[in-house]
């Protein structure tokens, strides 16, 4: 295997406005629960949700089910950004037009 | 080009093997290795991915996309898919890859399925409706017409082959259609 790190990091910012959950890894159905556990908790308290795929090595369709299923559960009061994807994650997310479902940040 | 141009590579998966969750990564380090590709290659890695995704959930397992539809939907696909991988025998799924031009693949998947009726089948490319709102199934095959010059499905719809260009990288991946 390749992939020999997947890890999902939750972390808060100083106001606590916003969280940030990092995937490392490859991003498909395998890190489904601790992907899930990393916004679970999070309330419309929260201004924004950042998702890291600056670490991210793959990602595929159920990825791209996995983060839309987290915009449902946020709501729309909650902004998710998707930060810095590499380029081939980059690749994925423009193929699926998440470019204009989500705000990417690079 | 080589002489790999003629020759045809075939790969049989049965269903103890289709239980692997490293199946579809066996399999493409192998196709790589046989079709001479640079690995990591991600444009076939996604493609193998989602291609073999498609021939076991619904193929092999009938697995209904509309089961994500639920509160909790997702985990409960990911549930019966693990459950039906336990109980299930006997479906099997095989592959084949040959050059049918220059840096064209051509990749068959065949499984035992019931298939569905692709001649209905009303899933494009676009993975976004005329309203803005993502579509919640058939991202998979979106993705999978994207990335290929062409697909076809046969027989009872339980076969697709898709020529994909394995050395256009960006153009094909950040084209519109």
């Amino acid at each position: 295997m390749r992939y020999g790190i997947v890890s999902v990091i939750s972390e808060q910012s100083n106001n606590g406005d916003e969280v940030t959950v990092s995937v490392a890894g490859r991003f498909d159905y395998r890190i489904y629960d601790s992907f899930k556990a990393s916004f679970h908790d999070i309330d419309e308290s929260r201004k924004a949700v950042n998702v890291d795929l600056s670490k991210t090595d793959y990602m595929d369709s159920s990825a791209l089910g996995m983060l839309l299923m987290m915009r449902e559960h946020l709501g729309r009061a909650v902004k998710i950004c998707l930060v810095n994807p590499t380029p081939d994650v980059m690749r994925v997310l423009t193929i699926a037009n998440f470019d204009k479902l989500f705000s990417i940040r690079q | 080009m080589l002489s790999t141009e003629t020759q045809l590579y075939h790969w049989q998966f049965d269903h103890q093997e289709l239980a692997d969750p490293d199946l579809a990564d066996r399999l493409i380090l192998s196709l790589c290795d046989s079709c001479g590709i640079e690995y990591p290659h991600f444009k076939l890695q996604l493609l193998i991915s989602e291609l073999m995704t498609n021939a076991i959930d619904h193929g092999v397992l009938s697995l209904k996309s509309h089961v994500k539809d639920s509160d909790n939907g997702f985990e409960e696909y990911l549930i019966e898919r693990a459950r039906r991988l336990r109980e299930f025998s006997g479906g099997s799924v095989s592959v084949t890859a040959e050059w049918v031009g220059r840096g064209l693949l051509r990749i068959t998947v065949a499984d035992s399925g019931e298939g569905f009726d692709f001649s209905a089948c009303r899933y494009s490319s676009d993975l976004i409706d005329i309203e803005g709102s993502p579509k919640v199934h058939g991202r998979g095959l979106a993705i999978i017409k994207r990335l290929c010059k062409s697909v076809v499905h046969h027989g009872r719809g339980n076969c697709i082959v898709v020529e994909l260009d394995v050395s256009a990288t960006e153009r094909v991946l950040t084209g519109s259609n």
